[in-house]
């Protein structure tokens, strides 16, 4: 049943039915949330797919396989989600809960990476826009190249906590210092 | 020969009977040394055997089994015989070096591992080959190394056998034509197995199709199924108000 023409990210739950019912047995349902947890997180980062709109995603690839046209249905899919803003892998938009960020790494991770990159590159000390972190020239092959910019908002007040940074507003724009 | 008579008679026998008991002596004797020498031979042999070979026994699976099996069929088990290495230099031990027992001793391990990682999914019952899958595929990711080990189902259900003397529940179970290794000390009975042996064959199993394939009634094939779902071997699939029932354990 397994498809070998599926990346590799793919769990091997995927081919199987009964992933996408919700399991009763609570062993079982735990197994099944850890992958759906880790599936959505790496489906998400091979897609550079910052924000889940949960009905669009319903019938991605995501959350429909079409070979065994099976659908995990859109509960199911709000308990998992739910599930990961607890750890701070995604974060709701709307109250109605209809979309949420999907964090692959968590805010902490992306600001560590983030101060890395400034300090590897000899920009501290310099007042960047957040433009330029997510989609500059120079930034095309980070991670978070790309990242909506609540998102980036969201990872570099993890750093402004740490004492490390500043956020302000340039113009239009905003912009950040690290030191 | 002049037959003796009278007392004589009764001296002649006890003389017989000493030459007889001293001829089947050294018969014996000799038969001793015989046997003696040929198992020493066949120890020489076996040693030079296993040395020659150690490093394909470790690295090739199907020479691994035939080695294996050719021990066993002259009543030798390098498995059995490392147990009590340390008290006084196990014959088979030495001859082997560690290398064939350590062999499986890891191997044992890393199933326990893979048998403990899965239990969630498949409620601890998993096939040998699934087994074999994931440790090959961690060997992989763990960086290629590993001495390139390739193993085999057989040795799997070798070194889940060595297990055995721990008593740690693990347990080679046949579900239909497949070996399984049952993790959790739960005995499946005949309804059960039936029931798992029928998703084997058929990929999945429904109510109706318990009832009508095993003549069992409704409330039978549900009772079964509910106690294979609530030990977790079972997994349910809710499609367009059918409800079928799954195995992980036989998932490919």
């Amino acid at each position: 049943m397994a498809d070998s023409a599926l990346p590799g990210y793919y769990p091997e739950f995927y081919s199987f039915p009964p992933f996408f019912t919700r399991q009763p047995n609570a062993a079982s349902w735990s197994s099944q949330l850890v992958q759906w947890r880790a599936f959505i997180l790496a489906y998400c980062r091979a897609h550079k797919l910052w924000r889940l709109n949960l009905l669009d995603a319903l019938d991605s690839p995501l959350f429909h396989n079409k070979a065994i046209n099976r659908k995990l249905p859109l509960p199911v899919v709000r308990e998992i989600i739910t599930d990961l803003t607890a750890t701070s892998n995604a974060e709701w938009t709307s109250p109605d809960k209809s979309a949420a960020y999907i964090f692959w790494r968590t805010p902490d991770d992306f600001a560590t990476l983030l101060y890395t990159y400034i300090d590897d590159t000899g920009q501290k000390g310099t007042v960047l826009t957040l433009h330029e972190l997510t989609d500059g020239d120079n930034t095309t092959d980070q991670e978070w190249y790309g990242m909506e910019q609540a998102m980036l908002v969201r990872c570099l007040n993890v750093l402004v906590k740490r004492g490390v940074a500043q956020v302000f507003s340039v113009g239009d724009d905003k912009g950040v210092k690290v030191w | 020969m002049r037959r003796r008579v009278g007392l004589a008679a009764l001296d002649r026998r006890v003389q017989d009977a000493n030459h007889w008991s001293t001829h089947g002596a050294a018969l014996r004797r000799a038969h001793t040394e015989h046997l003696t020498t040929q198992l020493s031979v066949f120890q020489a042999a076996l040693s030079s055997f296993a040395k020659q070979y150690a490093p394909d026994i470790r690295s090739n699976p199907r020479f691994r089994s035939e080695f294996a099996r050719m021990c066993t069929t002259i009543g030798v088990d390098p498995l059995a015989a490392s147990a009590n290495r340390r008290d006084g230099g196990n014959m088979w031990a030495a001859l082997l070096g560690s290398s064939v027992n350590d062999f499986y001793f890891e191997l044992a391990v890393k199933c326990v591992e893979v048998c403990r990682d899965t239990r969630a999914q498949n409620g601890g019952l998993i096939s040998v080959r699934d087994v074999r899958d994931v440790i090959l595929r961690r060997d992989k990711a763990a960086g290629g190394g590993g001495g390139g080990l390739d193993i085999s189902e057989d040795d799997v259900v070798r070194a889940v056998e060595c297990l055995k003397p721990l008593g740690s529940g693990f347990e080679l179970v046949a579900i239909g034509k497949t070996q399984m290794i049952r993790s959790v000390p739960k005995e499946l009975n005949k309804d059960q197995s039936k029931v798992l042996e029928v998703i084997q064959v058929l990929g999945f199993v429904t109510i109706p199709v318990l009832v009508d394939n095993l003549g069992w009634i409704a409330p039978r094939a549900q009772a079964v199924v509910d106690d294979l779902l609530a030990e977790a071997f079972l997994w349910v699939d809710e499609h367009e108000g059918e409800t079928s029932f799954w195995a992980p354990c036989s998932m490919r």
